[in-house]
C-alpha cells in the first residue's frame, strides 16, 4: 500500500446514500489466529452492501462485532477505493487479536456483598474462533472459597448475539441467613441469545448441582433436618426486554424479565419457581431520576417433600430491602431465618447525579416487602401481612457498569419483631440491586 | 479416648442446661432402617429403642435418609427431645439417667464397672469388627454396603458417596491398626468378644441378673443385627453360633420386647 490518508465516516455522512458501491476485497490485517471460516461468516454481508453509505455502516458494525464477539481486542473498518474500477471498494480491517493468554489478580465484590479477592486466568478465542476459557478462584474475606472454570463459544455471524457455555464450579460457603455452611459442585450448561428480531434477550440454564448442607451448633433444627447431600438438575429459561441505558444504575428505560426454574426430572429438587423481574427509570426536571423496581417470585413443590431449604426464596439485605440483615426477612426458627414460598419486593428511588455525574448520585429510597412460608395456604394473604418497610438517604457510586456502591441511612419503618434490623449508616455493594 | 472424653463433656454441659425438661415429644431420629442403615448403626439405633423401652420411656421412630447429617456429630442415632439433641447410645444412656431413670440402681459399684467394662467391650471391639466387615471386606463392600450407603441417592452421587466414606472409614480403621488384619484375625477378635460376653451372661436371664440394664440393650441390639442382616460374609454368625446362650438371650429380648 502507498501512502494514503484515511478519513473519519462522518465526512462522507449523508452524502453517499445514491453512490453505488461493489465491494472487490475484504482484507484483513494483523490475523495469526483466528480461522478463516470465522472471519468469512463476519463479514461476508458487506458484499451485500449497495451504496457507498450501507457499506460504511456495515463495516463499522463488522468492526464492532468482531470485538464484541470476542474474536479480536479492537477492529476499525478502513475503506479504500479500487485502483480497478470506479465503483470498486476495498475493505481493510486492521485487527489486533486477543492475547494468547490473560492472568490477573484483583479485588471486588461478590454477588452477597462481601469484599473479595479473585485470581484468574483465560484464554480468549483459543482456536480462532471466539472461544473462550476462564478459570477462577475466589476467596472472601468471610473465608468463602470457589473455583470456576467455564468454556463459552460465541455464534458467528452478520450481527449474531448468541453463545453457549458450560460452566464447572465448586464452592464452599457460610451462609449467615441460614447458619450453615454449603459446599457446591456444579455443572451449568447455558445459551444466551435473542427472540423477536432480537429485541428479546433469551436464556435457557440446566444446572446440576451437588450440594452439601451442613449445619453448624446454631442452626434450628428446621435447618439441620435440610442437612446433607442433595442433587438438584434444573432447567432455567428467562426471557427479557431491556431497555436501560445503562443496567446498573438507569437513568432512562425499562427492564422486563420473566423466568421459570423447573426443578424434578432428576435428582433429589423437585420444585417450580417462578420469578418476574420489573424495574423503569425516566428523567425527571433539575436532573433527578426516578426509578422503580418490582420483584415477585412464587415457588411450588412438585413432590411430596417441602422445598429444599435452599432452594427457597429469600429476600433482605442492602441489595433489596435496605434495613433488613441480608435474606432474613421472613419466617424464622430460633435464629436461623429458612426462607419462603413465595416473595414480593418492591422499591422506589430518586437519584440526583453529583460529581463526576457519571459516578456518584445522591439517592434516597422507599423499599418494601414480604416473604410467605412454604407451607402458607394463602400465600397472598401472609404477603400482605407481614410486609416490612424502609427508607432511606445516601449516596450511590457506580464504577462503569461493573460495581455500585451505596452508602445509607437506613430507617427500617415496619417490621416484625424478631428481625434483624438495621437502623443507621450501612454500606451495600455489588453487582444486582433492586 | 480423648475424643470420647470431650464428648462426655460436651453432652454434660448440654444436660446441666436442659436435664430438667419433661420428657415429651421425644423422637429418634435414625436412617432407613431396613434399606440404608449398615450393621452398626442399625445395631446402635435397635439398641437405643430397646434401652428406652426396658425404661418404659415413650419415643417416635422418625427414619431420615440424612439422619447421619443430622446428627451433630455424625452419630446415629439422634434424640431430639425439645431443641436438644444427643446422638449415640452411650449418650443417650447418660443423658436419660440425669432425667433421673436409672436401669442400674439395683447395682453395686464393682458390678456397675463390671457392666461398663464390658459394654466398652462391644463399643470398641465389636465396633471395630462391623466397621471392619462393613467396609474393608470388598465382597460385602460390593455387595452390600455400597447400595445401601448409596441407596438414598441419585447417580453419581449413588456411587461417590460410598466411595468418599470408605476412604474415610478405612483411614480411621488404619489409625486404630485395624487395617492390616486379616478375616481370620478379625473373627477371632469377634470371638474374643463373644466369649467373654458369654461367659458374662453364662446363665443368667439379663446380663446383669434378672433385671434388664442398659448392657442388655446394647449387647441385644448387636447380636440381633448381626444374626439378622444378610451379609455375603458368614463368618460372624457362625463364630457367634459357638455360644448358644447369646442366641437364647437376643431371642429372649426380641419376645419380650418387639412382639406384641
Amino acid at each position: 500500500m502507498g501512502e494514503k490518508t484515511f478519513h473519519k465516516a462522518s465526512l462522507i455522512r449523508d452524502k453517499a446514500g445514491y453512490v453505488p458501491s461493489l465491494v472487490e476485497a475484504v482484507q484483513f490485517h494483523g490475523v495469526r489466529v483466528t480461522k478463516n471460516d470465522a472471519l468469512l461468516k463476519e463479514i461476508s454481508e458487506l458484499y451485500k452492501s449497495a451504496t457507498l453509505d450501507e457499506l460504511v455502516q456495515k463495516s463499522h458494525l463488522a468492526a464492532r462485532h468482531l470485538q464484541e464477539v470476542g474474536l479480536m481486542d479492537n477492529a476499525v473498518a478502513l475503506i479504500d477505493t479500487s485502483p480497478k474500477s470506479k465503483e470498486g471498494y476495498v475493505v481493510n480491517f486492521v485487527v489486533k487479536e486477543p492475547k494468547s493468554f490473560t492472568a490477573g489478580v484483583k479485588a471486588g465484590v461478590s454477588t452477597n456483598g462481601d469484599a473479595d479477592m479473585s485470581i484468574n486466568a483465560g484464554k480468549q478465542s483459543f482456536a480462532g474462533r471466539g472461544e473462550s476459557i476462564n478459570t477462577s478462584y475466589t476467596y472472601t474475606v468471610k473465608g468463602d472459597h470457589s473455583f470456576n472454570i467455564s468454556l463459552a463459544k460465541p455464534f458467528l455471524g452478520w450481527q449474531k448475539y448468541s453463545n453457549v457455555s458450560s460452566t464447572l464450579y465448586r464452592s464452599m460457603a457460610y451462609l449467615p441467613w441460614n447458619q450453615a455452611n454449603v459446599d457446591e459442585n456444579a455443572l451449568v450448561l447455558q445459551y444466551n441469545g435473542q427472540l423477536w428480531r432480537q429485541r428479546l434477550l433469551h436464556s435457557v440454564k440446566l444446572n446440576t448441582i451437588w450440594r452439601t448442607l451442613r449445619a453448624t451448633d446454631d442452626s434450628a433444627f428446621a435447618v439441620r433436618e435440610h442437612a446433607g447431600h442433595t442433587l438438584k438438575f434444573s432447567v432455567e429459561n428467562s426471557v427479557a426486554a431491556d431497555t436501560r441505558d445503562r443496567p446498573i444504575l438507569a437513568s432512562k428505560g425499562i427492564l422486563a424479565r420473566v423466568s421459570q426454574e423447573y426443578a424434578g426430572i432428576f435428582g433429589d429438587a423437585s420444585f417450580l419457581k417462578h420469578q418476574i423481574d420489573l424495574q423503569a427509570a425516566a428523567p425527571l426536571p433539575f436532573n433527578f431520576i426516578l426509578a422503580a423496581s418490582v420483584q415477585a417470585k412464587s415457588l411450588k413443590a412438585l413432590g411430596e417433600n417441602e422445598v429444599h431449604i435452599l432452594d427457597r426464596c429469600y429476600l433482605g439485605g442492602q441489595q433489596d430491602i435496605r434495613g433488613f440483615g441480608l435474606n432474613t426477612i421472613g419466617v424464622r426458627a430460633d435464629n436461623s431465618c429458612i426462607g419462603g414460598g413465595a416473595s414480593l419486593a418492591a422499591v422506589v428511588h430518586l437519584y440526583r447525579p453529583l460529581y463526576p455525574p457519571q459516578m456518584l448520585f445522591a439517592h434516597a429510597f422507599l423499599a418494601s416487602g414480604s416473604v410467605a412460608s412454604v407451607r402458607s395456604r394463602d400465600p397472598i394473604q401472609q404477603l400482605q401481612d407481614t410486609q416490612r418497610v424502609s427508607a432511606g438517604l445516601g449516596l450511590t457510586f457506580i464504577f462503569k457498569n461493573i460495581f455500585r456502591l451505596e452508602l445509607n441511612y437506613t430507617h427500617p419503618m415496619k417490621y416484625v419483631v424478631g428481625d434483624s434490623i438495621f437502623r443507621g449508616f450501612h454500606i451495600g455493594a455489588g453487582i444486582n440491586f433492586l | 479416648m480423648s475424643s470420647a472424653g470431650v464428648l462426655t463433656q460436651l453432652v454434660t454441659e448440654t444436660l446441666s442446661l436442659n436435664a430438667e425438661q419433661e420428657w415429651e415429644d421425644v423422637s429418634i431420629f435414625t436412617p432407613f432402617l431396613n434399606d440404608q442403615a449398615l450393621l452398626y448403626d442399625y445395631a446402635d439405633c435397635l439398641a437405643v429403642q430397646t434401652f428406652l423401652r426396658m425404661a418404659q420411656l415413650p419415643f417416635n421412630v422418625r427414619q431420615r435418609p440424612n439422619a447421619e447429617f443430622i446428627s451433630p456429630n455424625g452419630i446415629v442415632p439422634v434424640l431430639k427431645i425439645s431443641k436438644t439433641l444427643i446422638s449415640g447410645f452411650g449418650p443417650i444412656v447418660d443423658f436419660v439417667y440425669k432425667k433421673g431413670v436409672s436401669l442400674t440402681s439395683h447395682l453395686s459399684e464393682t458390678q456397675l464397672a463390671d457392666m461398663k467394662a464390658h459394654m466398652s467391650l462391644v463399643d470398641h471391639l465389636l465396633r471395630h469388627v462391623e466397621l471392619y466387615v462393613v467396609w474393608k471386606h470388598d465382597e460385602t463392600y460390593g455387595e452390600v454396603t455400597c447400595a445401601r450407603y448409596g441407596s438414598v441417592y441419585h447417580w453419581p452421587l449413588r456411587t461417590v458417596l460410598p466411595f468418599l466414606k470408605r476412604r474415610a472409614v478405612l483411614s480411621e480403621l488404619r489409625d486404630a491398626d485395624w487395617d492390616s488384619k486379616t478375616l481370620d484375625d478379625v473373627s477371632e477378635a469377634a470371638d474374643k468378644a463373644f466369649r467373654s460376653l458369654s461367659s458374662l451372661l453364662s446363665t443368667k436371664k439379663y446380663v446383669m441378673g434378672d433385671m434388664p440394664t442398659e448392657a442388655d440393650a446394647l449387647l441385644f441390639g448387636h447380636l440381633y443385627t448381626i444374626i439378622t442382616m444378610r451379609l455375603p460374609l458368614t463368618n460372624l454368625t457362625n463364630v457367634l453360633k459357638r455360644y448358644p446362650n447369646l442366641f437364647d438371650f437376643t431371642k429372649r429380648i426380641e419376645a419380650e420386647y418387639f412382639k406384641q
